[in-house]
Protein backbone atom coordinates (compact mmCIF):
# COMPACT_ATOMS: atom_id res chain seq x y z
CA UNK A 1 0.00 0.00 0.00
CA UNK A 2 2.76 2.51 0.85
CA UNK A 3 4.64 1.41 -2.26
CA UNK A 4 2.01 2.53 -4.69
CA UNK A 5 0.99 5.45 -3.07
CA UNK A 6 4.68 6.14 -2.86
CA UNK A 7 4.43 5.46 -7.22
CA UNK A 8 1.12 8.23 -7.05
CA UNK A 9 2.95 10.68 -5.02
CA UNK A 10 6.49 9.97 -7.67
CA UNK A 11 4.01 10.04 -10.66
CA UNK A 12 2.92 13.72 -9.56
CA UNK A 13 5.74 14.80 -7.95
CA UNK A 14 7.07 17.50 -10.68
CA UNK A 15 3.51 19.26 -10.40
CA UNK A 16 3.07 18.97 -7.02
CA UNK A 17 3.14 22.98 -6.43
CA UNK A 18 1.27 23.88 -9.31
CA UNK A 19 -1.65 20.64 -8.57
CA UNK A 20 -1.49 17.72 -11.11
CA UNK A 21 -5.16 17.37 -11.44
CA UNK A 22 -6.45 17.88 -14.76
CA UNK A 23 -9.77 19.47 -13.07
CA UNK A 24 -8.84 22.07 -10.52
CA UNK A 25 -12.63 23.10 -9.71
CA UNK A 26 -12.68 25.03 -6.39
CA UNK A 27 -16.11 23.97 -5.44
CA UNK A 28 -16.80 21.87 -2.34
CA UNK A 29 -18.35 18.92 -2.16
CA UNK A 30 -18.63 19.56 2.29
CA UNK A 31 -21.29 17.62 4.12
CA UNK A 32 -21.73 15.64 7.01
CA UNK A 33 -21.46 11.89 6.91
CA UNK A 34 -24.36 9.62 7.81
CA UNK A 35 -24.23 6.69 9.93
CA UNK A 36 -21.30 4.57 10.34
CA UNK A 37 -23.08 1.06 9.45
CA UNK A 38 -24.48 1.57 6.24
CA UNK A 39 -23.55 -1.78 4.59
CA UNK A 40 -21.10 -4.48 4.02
CA UNK A 41 -18.61 -3.74 0.87
CA UNK A 42 -16.09 -6.53 1.86
CA UNK A 43 -14.54 -8.78 4.93
CA UNK A 44 -11.07 -9.39 5.60
CA UNK A 45 -10.44 -11.87 8.02
CA UNK A 46 -6.83 -11.68 9.43
CA UNK A 47 -6.22 -15.41 8.97
CA UNK A 48 -4.88 -15.40 12.66
CA UNK A 49 -5.67 -19.18 14.06
CA UNK A 50 -3.69 -19.11 17.27
CA UNK A 51 -5.90 -20.88 19.89
CA UNK A 52 -4.55 -18.32 22.50
CA UNK A 53 -2.72 -15.61 23.73
CA UNK A 54 -0.09 -17.72 25.66
CA UNK A 55 -2.44 -17.05 28.46
CA UNK A 56 -4.44 -20.11 28.16
CA UNK A 57 -7.05 -17.76 27.18
CA UNK A 58 -8.82 -17.97 23.46
CA UNK A 59 -7.14 -15.62 21.22
CA UNK A 60 -9.69 -12.36 19.68
CA UNK A 61 -10.40 -13.00 16.12
CA UNK A 62 -10.19 -9.75 14.73
CA UNK A 63 -12.72 -9.55 11.12
CA UNK A 64 -12.76 -5.99 9.16
CA UNK A 65 -15.80 -4.78 7.46
CA UNK A 66 -15.38 -2.22 3.97
CA UNK A 67 -19.22 -0.28 4.49
CA UNK A 68 -20.88 1.62 2.25
CA UNK A 69 -19.75 4.88 3.52
CA UNK A 70 -16.07 3.97 3.15
CA UNK A 71 -15.51 3.49 6.40
CA UNK A 72 -14.04 0.09 7.59
CA UNK A 73 -15.69 -1.72 10.64
CA UNK A 74 -13.74 -3.52 12.73
CA UNK A 75 -14.69 -6.19 15.30
CA UNK A 76 -13.31 -9.11 17.48
CA UNK A 77 -14.62 -12.62 18.21
CA UNK A 78 -13.56 -14.98 20.49
CA UNK B 1 1.28 -9.41 20.07
CA UNK B 2 1.51 -5.56 19.84
CA UNK B 3 3.81 -4.68 17.57
CA UNK B 4 3.29 -0.65 18.93
CA UNK B 5 4.19 -1.68 22.15
CA UNK B 6 7.75 -0.68 21.80
CA UNK B 7 6.58 2.97 21.93
CA UNK B 8 3.24 2.60 23.70
CA UNK B 9 2.52 5.22 26.99
CA UNK B 10 1.42 3.85 29.74
CA UNK B 11 -1.93 4.69 29.60
CA UNK B 12 -2.19 2.43 25.76
CA UNK B 13 -1.08 -0.49 27.69
CA UNK B 14 -3.99 0.28 29.72
CA UNK B 15 -6.59 0.45 27.28
CA UNK B 16 -4.87 -2.37 25.38
CA UNK B 17 -5.82 -4.31 28.35
CA UNK B 18 -9.34 -2.95 28.25
CA UNK B 19 -9.57 -3.78 24.28
CA UNK B 20 -8.78 -7.34 25.03
CA UNK B 21 -11.27 -7.43 28.29
CA UNK B 22 -13.93 -6.22 26.01
CA UNK B 23 -13.06 -8.56 23.34
CA UNK B 24 -13.63 -11.49 25.49
CA UNK B 25 -16.98 -10.34 26.41
CA UNK B 26 -16.66 -8.76 29.92
CA UNK B 27 -17.15 -5.40 29.16
CA UNK B 28 -18.71 -5.92 26.27
CA UNK B 29 -22.15 -4.56 27.01
CA UNK B 30 -20.21 -1.09 28.09
CA UNK B 31 -20.67 0.12 24.62
CA UNK B 32 -24.35 -1.77 23.39
CA UNK B 33 -25.24 1.44 21.15
CA UNK B 34 -21.98 0.70 18.58
CA UNK B 35 -20.43 -2.60 17.96
CA UNK B 36 -16.99 -2.57 16.66
CA UNK B 37 -14.37 -0.04 15.71
CA UNK B 38 -15.24 2.00 12.85
CA UNK B 39 -12.43 4.01 10.84
CA UNK B 40 -13.52 6.26 8.62
CA UNK B 41 -12.70 6.80 4.87
CA UNK B 42 -9.82 9.77 4.57
CA UNK B 43 -11.62 13.19 5.12
CA UNK B 44 -9.52 14.69 2.03
CA UNK B 45 -8.99 18.83 1.60
CA UNK B 46 -9.96 20.24 -1.08
CA UNK B 47 -6.54 21.75 -2.05
CA UNK B 48 -7.51 24.91 -4.47
CA UNK B 49 -9.57 25.67 -1.14
CA UNK B 50 -6.88 25.61 1.83
CA UNK B 51 -4.28 26.68 -0.46
CA UNK B 52 -5.07 30.31 -0.67
CA UNK B 53 -5.61 30.35 2.96
CA UNK B 54 -1.98 28.85 4.53
CA UNK B 55 0.90 30.93 6.07
CA UNK B 56 0.43 34.74 6.06
CA UNK B 57 -2.92 33.93 4.75
CA UNK B 58 -4.22 31.50 7.94
CA UNK B 59 -7.01 32.07 10.06
CA UNK B 60 -6.34 34.62 12.87
CA UNK B 61 -9.53 32.62 14.80
CA UNK B 62 -10.76 29.49 15.73
CA UNK B 63 -14.19 30.22 14.20
CA UNK B 64 -12.27 31.78 11.00
CA UNK B 65 -10.44 28.14 10.97
CA UNK B 66 -13.68 25.91 11.60
CA UNK B 67 -14.99 27.63 8.61
CA UNK B 68 -12.08 27.21 6.01
CA UNK B 69 -11.65 23.33 7.61
CA UNK B 70 -15.73 22.68 6.79
CA UNK B 71 -15.34 24.75 3.36
CA UNK B 72 -12.62 22.44 2.17
CA UNK B 73 -13.08 19.21 3.92
CA UNK B 74 -14.34 16.37 1.46
CA UNK B 75 -16.46 13.46 2.67
CA UNK B 76 -17.06 10.12 1.36
CA UNK B 77 -20.59 10.39 1.89
CA UNK B 78 -20.30 13.61 0.02
CA UNK B 79 -18.47 13.04 -2.86
CA UNK B 80 -20.76 9.82 -3.16
CA UNK B 81 -23.43 11.99 -3.69
CA UNK B 82 -21.50 15.05 -6.18
CA UNK B 83 -19.34 12.23 -8.52
CA UNK B 84 -21.83 10.53 -10.07
CA UNK B 85 -23.01 13.63 -12.22
CA UNK B 86 -19.40 14.50 -13.09
CA UNK B 87 -17.39 12.51 -15.68
CA UNK B 88 -13.98 11.37 -15.21
CA UNK B 89 -10.56 12.50 -17.21
CA UNK B 90 -11.38 9.87 -19.35
CA UNK B 91 -14.53 11.06 -20.67
CA UNK B 92 -16.27 8.53 -19.14
CA UNK B 93 -18.39 8.93 -16.09
CA UNK B 94 -17.44 7.66 -12.55
CA UNK B 95 -18.97 4.03 -11.95
CA UNK B 96 -21.06 4.64 -8.92
CA UNK B 97 -23.86 3.20 -7.93
CA UNK B 98 -26.21 4.52 -5.22
CA UNK B 99 -29.12 3.50 -5.99
CA UNK B 100 -29.27 -0.37 -5.88
CA UNK B 101 -30.80 -1.31 -2.53
CA UNK B 102 -28.47 -4.28 -1.94
CA UNK B 103 -25.38 -3.99 -3.78
CA UNK B 104 -23.38 -6.64 -4.30
CA UNK B 105 -19.46 -6.53 -2.93
CA UNK B 106 -18.20 -6.22 -6.55
CA UNK B 107 -19.93 -2.97 -6.83
CA UNK B 108 -19.04 -1.28 -3.97
CA UNK B 109 -15.69 -1.87 -4.63
CA UNK B 110 -15.56 0.08 -7.51
CA UNK B 111 -17.52 2.79 -5.85
CA UNK B 112 -14.54 3.05 -3.57
CA UNK B 113 -12.14 3.37 -6.46
CA UNK B 114 -14.35 5.98 -8.09
CA UNK B 115 -14.58 8.53 -5.24
CA UNK B 116 -10.85 7.98 -5.13
CA UNK B 117 -10.29 8.84 -8.75
CA UNK B 118 -13.32 11.65 -8.62
CA UNK B 119 -12.17 13.32 -5.61
CA UNK B 120 -8.32 13.99 -7.12
CA UNK B 121 -9.54 14.85 -10.41
CA UNK B 122 -12.51 16.77 -9.30
CA UNK B 123 -11.86 18.58 -6.29
CA UNK B 124 -8.19 18.48 -6.02
CA UNK B 125 -8.09 16.35 -3.15
CA UNK B 126 -4.77 15.68 -1.90
CA UNK B 127 -3.29 14.47 1.66
CA UNK B 128 -2.13 17.75 2.31
CA UNK B 129 -4.30 18.90 5.01
CA UNK B 130 -2.71 22.09 7.18
CA UNK B 131 -1.66 20.75 10.05
CA UNK B 132 -2.43 23.82 12.89
CA UNK B 133 -5.88 23.27 10.85
CA UNK B 134 -6.35 19.28 11.88
CA UNK B 135 -4.80 20.36 15.14
CA UNK B 136 -7.39 23.63 16.21
CA UNK B 137 -10.48 22.09 14.69
CA UNK B 138 -12.32 18.87 15.45
CA UNK B 139 -13.00 18.20 11.86
CA UNK B 140 -14.05 14.69 12.30
CA UNK B 141 -17.04 16.06 14.34
CA UNK B 142 -17.61 18.89 12.26
CA UNK B 143 -17.49 16.35 9.38
CA UNK B 144 -19.13 13.19 9.95
CA UNK B 145 -21.17 14.20 13.70
CA UNK B 146 -20.52 14.00 16.93
CA UNK B 147 -20.07 10.48 17.37
CA UNK B 148 -16.38 10.67 15.37
CA UNK B 149 -13.06 12.04 16.74
CA UNK B 150 -9.63 12.13 15.28
CA UNK B 151 -7.96 8.49 16.38
CA UNK B 152 -5.58 9.23 20.11
CA UNK B 153 -2.12 7.53 20.01
CA UNK B 154 -3.60 5.07 22.48
CA UNK B 155 -6.76 3.68 20.14
CA UNK B 156 -3.69 3.36 18.02
CA UNK B 157 -1.57 1.33 20.49
CA UNK B 158 -3.96 -0.99 21.27
CA UNK B 159 -5.00 -2.62 18.36
CA UNK B 160 -2.54 -5.61 17.64
CA UNK B 161 -1.09 -7.19 14.48
CA UNK B 162 -4.01 -9.29 14.17
CA UNK B 163 -6.08 -6.54 13.99
CA UNK B 164 -3.59 -4.34 11.67
CA UNK B 165 -3.44 -7.00 9.37
CA UNK B 166 -7.17 -7.32 8.97
CA UNK B 167 -7.82 -3.99 8.55
CA UNK B 168 -5.36 -3.93 5.99
CA UNK B 169 -7.09 -7.06 4.48
CA UNK B 170 -10.15 -5.09 3.99
CA UNK B 171 -8.52 -2.80 1.53
CA UNK B 172 -6.98 -5.65 -0.73
CA UNK B 173 -9.14 -6.24 -3.34
CA UNK B 174 -9.69 -2.22 -3.84
CA UNK B 175 -5.96 -1.51 -4.84
CA UNK B 176 -6.44 1.28 -6.69
CA UNK B 177 -6.31 0.79 -10.77
CA UNK B 178 -4.91 3.88 -11.47
CA UNK B 179 -1.72 6.47 -10.79
CA UNK B 180 -2.76 9.79 -9.55
CA UNK B 181 -3.16 11.44 -5.62
CA UNK B 182 -6.42 9.55 -5.56
CA UNK B 183 -4.33 6.44 -4.03
CA UNK B 184 -4.23 8.23 -0.73
CA UNK B 185 -7.88 6.83 -0.27
CA UNK B 186 -6.01 3.48 0.93
CA UNK B 187 -3.15 4.68 2.48
CA UNK B 188 -2.88 3.99 6.31
CA UNK B 189 -0.69 6.59 7.44
CA UNK B 190 -3.10 8.99 9.07
CA UNK B 191 -2.97 12.00 12.12
CA UNK B 192 -3.62 11.13 15.69
CA UNK B 193 -3.83 13.08 18.82
CA UNK B 194 -1.01 12.41 21.33
CA UNK B 195 -1.53 10.92 24.55
CA UNK B 196 1.75 12.92 26.11
CA UNK B 197 1.19 16.68 26.56
CA UNK B 198 4.28 18.55 25.46
CA UNK B 199 5.71 21.18 27.68
CA UNK B 200 2.61 23.53 27.55
CA UNK B 201 0.07 20.71 28.25
CA UNK B 202 -0.91 20.34 24.20
CA UNK B 203 -1.31 16.94 23.34
CA UNK B 204 0.52 17.32 20.11
CA UNK B 205 -0.42 15.38 16.48
CA UNK B 206 1.56 12.07 15.77
CA UNK B 207 0.94 10.15 12.31
CA UNK B 208 0.23 6.41 12.71
CA UNK B 209 1.04 3.88 10.01
CA UNK B 210 -1.60 0.84 9.98
CA UNK B 211 -0.49 -0.53 7.38
CA UNK B 212 1.33 -3.96 9.10
CA UNK B 213 4.81 -3.54 6.84
CA UNK B 214 4.87 -0.14 8.20
CA UNK B 215 8.83 0.29 9.42
CA UNK B 216 7.50 3.29 11.67
CA UNK B 217 4.23 2.41 13.15
CA UNK B 218 4.06 5.72 15.49
CA UNK B 219 5.89 9.17 14.48
CA UNK B 220 6.13 12.46 15.10
CA UNK B 221 4.41 14.83 12.87
CA UNK B 222 6.93 15.79 10.06
CA UNK B 223 7.11 18.24 7.14
CA UNK B 224 7.56 17.01 3.48
CA UNK B 225 11.29 16.80 3.78
CA UNK B 226 11.37 14.60 7.26
CA UNK B 227 11.82 17.34 9.88
CA UNK B 228 10.15 17.07 12.64
CA UNK B 229 7.40 19.50 13.23
CA UNK B 230 4.71 21.53 15.82
CA UNK B 231 2.57 24.50 16.48
CA UNK B 232 6.02 26.63 16.90
CA UNK B 233 7.52 25.25 13.50
CA UNK B 234 6.94 27.88 10.86
CA UNK B 235 5.48 25.93 8.41
CA UNK B 236 2.94 24.50 10.86
CA UNK B 237 0.75 27.07 9.04
CA UNK B 238 1.52 25.65 5.51
CA UNK B 239 -0.15 22.53 3.98
CA UNK B 240 1.85 19.05 4.97
CA UNK B 241 3.10 17.44 1.42
CA UNK B 242 4.21 14.45 3.94
CA UNK B 243 1.32 13.01 3.19
CA UNK B 244 -0.96 11.64 6.43
CA UNK B 245 -4.33 11.50 5.67
CA UNK B 246 -7.00 12.52 7.99
CA UNK B 247 -9.86 9.55 8.82
CA UNK B 248 -11.93 9.05 11.63
CA UNK B 249 -12.72 6.65 14.60
CA UNK B 250 -16.07 5.69 16.34
CA UNK B 251 -17.32 2.75 18.39
CA UNK B 252 -14.86 0.57 20.22
CA UNK B 253 -13.95 -2.85 20.04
Amino acid sequence: MRELFGFALAACLGAITTGCSADASSSSASGAGTGADSGVVAVADSGAATPSDGGGRPTAHPTAQLMRNGSIKLTRSP
Amino acid sequence: MNRFHRVAAPAASALAALAVLVSHGSAAQADASVSGLFLSAPIVPNTTVIYPAEGASFPSSLSAEAALASSAALTYDALLASCPTLTSTSGAPYDIDTVTASPSVARLQLNYDSIARCAYEHYTAKPYWIPALVDDVDICASSLGAAWHLPSEAEVLALGADDLSALAGAYDPLAPTFSSFGGMYFSMKMYVRGSVPDGSGHFPLKVANLAPSAAIPMDELRDGVGDVMGPSSPNYKVHNEAAVVLRCVTGTL
